[in-house]
């Protein structure tokens, strides 16, 4: 099996990068410091800018109206991000719900394939099932644990490290076959 | 691949943020808000509607509506709001301001006729007093303005009501709103009915709120409302910034909690569960879809491995290759099942079916964590792919159950035994 490494010093580098100061600080300053971050993991997760900027919008709205307990939490970061991925399921609950009333209805449209059709990673990127991107996101280039990662996604941590190893295997394939 | 990283990171360079993102934030905050006041503006405007035409049909059917004291006054706010019922029927009240607390708003009625009183509190409900009594109750009143109105009980008839308006302050900020912001403005209710000596649940209110009330959402935000000590706990239900349930419980006598009453709005189908439901889900799944789960599993001959005592599951792609097994009650059930994932551990496990997991089966999607099941009926053993193993699950009673791979939930189904 392809065991995937703890990427513990990517997580030491997010945290010297984006930690808050010790003690409360302001939602202004907390969305400066997250926002680009979570714009681009989402991105990554969704494929689509647009969609992408929804959520993000959505999840930071929703921190803002309970920032006085967030920003007493542990990791607002962590409350972030498992309401963005949290708002993203809900999407495609309801996505799926319209699929089956909508005949011929396409209703996770990834612009992210189209519109990188020269890059074979983002090409690679874009054919994972949705569960295996958020995955690869979270633990490769958030450099979450996969026990916090669990926590985002709302799964145990043997499911993100086996999650992540199917992604890295898809891409891995996927990159192969472009490159022979 | 060890660059998969900076792969990544040059992908998500592609894009940035507006310049102007915050400020778009702040529109995006101000809409949500704006939102929210006008679905509850509705929701009031209903309510006035409402009360207006009561009112008016009461001036038609010669019911003199009298109104005594006003709202908005300078007085200092009294801790009890005393009224007075004479024998006219007429309402006086000491005061017009009253400070709310800890456990609600606090009415005295002075029934000072020689019959007896029924008094109300508009939209709330009402109580009675007998003649020369003194009464007090307790109100969940939010703050603002409330009508308090009065009529002489005769001959088993309420006579001509008068009413007064009294103001409820908050200066301690004690009330946390629990009115529904519906956005189409409609929405249902429904009252607990139980049997003398029925036990409640155990624990803090809002746990066992969130414990026993279906059609809950994972993102839906469950906290306490109305006020902090009342006598009937209220729990709120806040889905995207709106209030779309409200639920009341009372106590059992003995510390247990049971639904008083449950409110949504439209569209939600919120509902009391005597069986755990985790965080529940939309419910009322198109029985069509459901039916269809189990259309080939109901097909065939000996040959369906997928209906029978000795079933037969295949795990290929982190799925199974059916969401319904069928399987006869009351005699021992055996599954094989080959798991095709190499170097992928999976198994099989079931628990009982709750409206949302049955949510979770017709979308294909996982229940997103533990807290949506119940306590394991049968925990299969994890299996590396590719690996097979025969799961022994003994007897099952008649009736549908859920399985999934605990380790890939979107591998899931039903169990029907039958």
């Amino acid at each position: 099996m392809d065991r995937m490494q703890e990427p513990a010093s990517a997580v030491s580098d997010r945290r010297a990068a984006s930690d808050p100061p010790v003690g409360p600080v302001s939602f202004e300053a907390f969305f400066e410091a997250e926002h680009e971050r979570l714009f681009r993991a989402l991105y990554l997760v969704t494929g689509n800018a647009q969609e992408a900027e929804e959520l993000m919008q959505d999840a930071l709205v929703a921190v803002w109206e309970r920032w006085d307990r967030v920003s007493a939490m542990e990791e607002p970061t962590g409350y972030l991000y498992r309401t963005a991925m949290n708002r993203f399921r809900s999407r495609l609950r309801r996505a799926s719900r319209a699929a089956r009333r909508t005949v011929g209805s396409d209703p996770g449209g990834d612009a992210f394939a189209a519109a990188d059709e020269r890059d074979a990673v983002a090409r690679a990127l874009a054919r994972l099932p949705e569960r295996q991107r958020s995955a690869i996101v979270l633990t490769e280039l958030l450099g979450y644990g996969s026990e916090e990662a669990g926590r985002i996604l709302g799964v145990k941590d043997v499911t993100v490290r086996s999650l992540a190893s199917q992604a890295r295997a898809a891409l891995r394939t996927h990159l192969e076959d472009h490159d022979g | 691949m060890a660059d998969l990283r900076s792969h990544l990171e040059r992908i998500g360079e592609r894009v940035r943020t507006a310049p102007d993102a915050f400020e778009r934030l702040e529109r995006a905050r101000r809409r949500h808000e704006r939102n929210r006041r006008v679905t509850a503006g509705v929701v009031a405007l209903s309510v006035a509607v409402a009360g207006s035409l009561v009112a008016f049909s009461a001036f038609r059917s010669g019911d003199a509506v009298r109104t005594a004291g006003s709202g908005g006054s300078n007085e200092a706010p009294v801790e009890v709001a005393r009224f007075t019922c004479d024998a006219s029927g007429s309402i006086t009240p000491s005061h017009s301001v009253v400070a709310a607390r800890p456990d609600g708003v606090h009415l005295a009625i002075d029934n000072t006729g020689d019959a007896p009183v029924s008094f109300a509190i508009e939209g709330l409900g009402g109580d009675g007093a007998e003649p020369g009594e003194h009464k007090e109750t307790v109100w969940q009143i939010p703050p603002g303005a409330a009508t308090v109105s009065c009529s002489m009980i005769t001959h088993g008839l309420s006579g001509s009501a008068s009413s007064a308006t009294l103001e409820v302050v908050d200066p301690n900020g004690l009330y946390v709103p629990a009115e529904l912001g519906c956005a189409s403005g409609a929405s249902y209710g429904s009252s607990g009915d139980y049997a003398d000596g029925t036990n409640g649940f155990a624990g803090d209110a809002v746990q066992v709120a969130r414990d026993h009330v279906s059609g809950l959402e994972f993102d839906d935000l469950i906290e306490r409302a109305g006020y902090p000590e009342s006598r009937l706990p209220v729990v709120r239900v806040v889905r995207d910034g709106a209030i779309v349930g409200k639920v009341t419980l009372r106590n059992d006598g003995s510390g247990g909690w049971l639904e008083d009453s449950i409110q949504g709005c439209s569209g939600t189908q919120f509902g009391w569960s005597v069986e755990p439901t985790g965080v529940s889900g939309p419910m009322g799944q198109p029985m069509s879809a459901w039916d269809a789960l189990c259309a080939t599993a109901r097909t065939g001959d000996e040959s369906n491995v997928h209906n029978g005592a000795d079933l037969r599951v295949d795990g290929r792609d982190a799925h199974f290759d059916t969401r319904c097994l069928i399987a006869p009650a009351g005699r021992p059930v055996t599954i094989l099942f080959s798991n095709l994932d190499g170097g992928i551990p999976r198994n099989i496990s079931i628990y009982p079916l709750t409206p949302y997991l049955r949510e979770c089966i017709v979308t294909g999607t996982s229940p997103g964590g533990t807290d949506a099941l119940g306590r394991a009926l049968f925990s299969g053993e994890l299996i590396t792919g590719v690996d097979e193993i025969v799961y022994e699950l003994g007897r099952f009673e008649s009736g549908e159950y859920y399985f999934q791979d605990d380790e890939n939930p979107e591998a899931n189904g039903v169990l029907v035994v039958e």
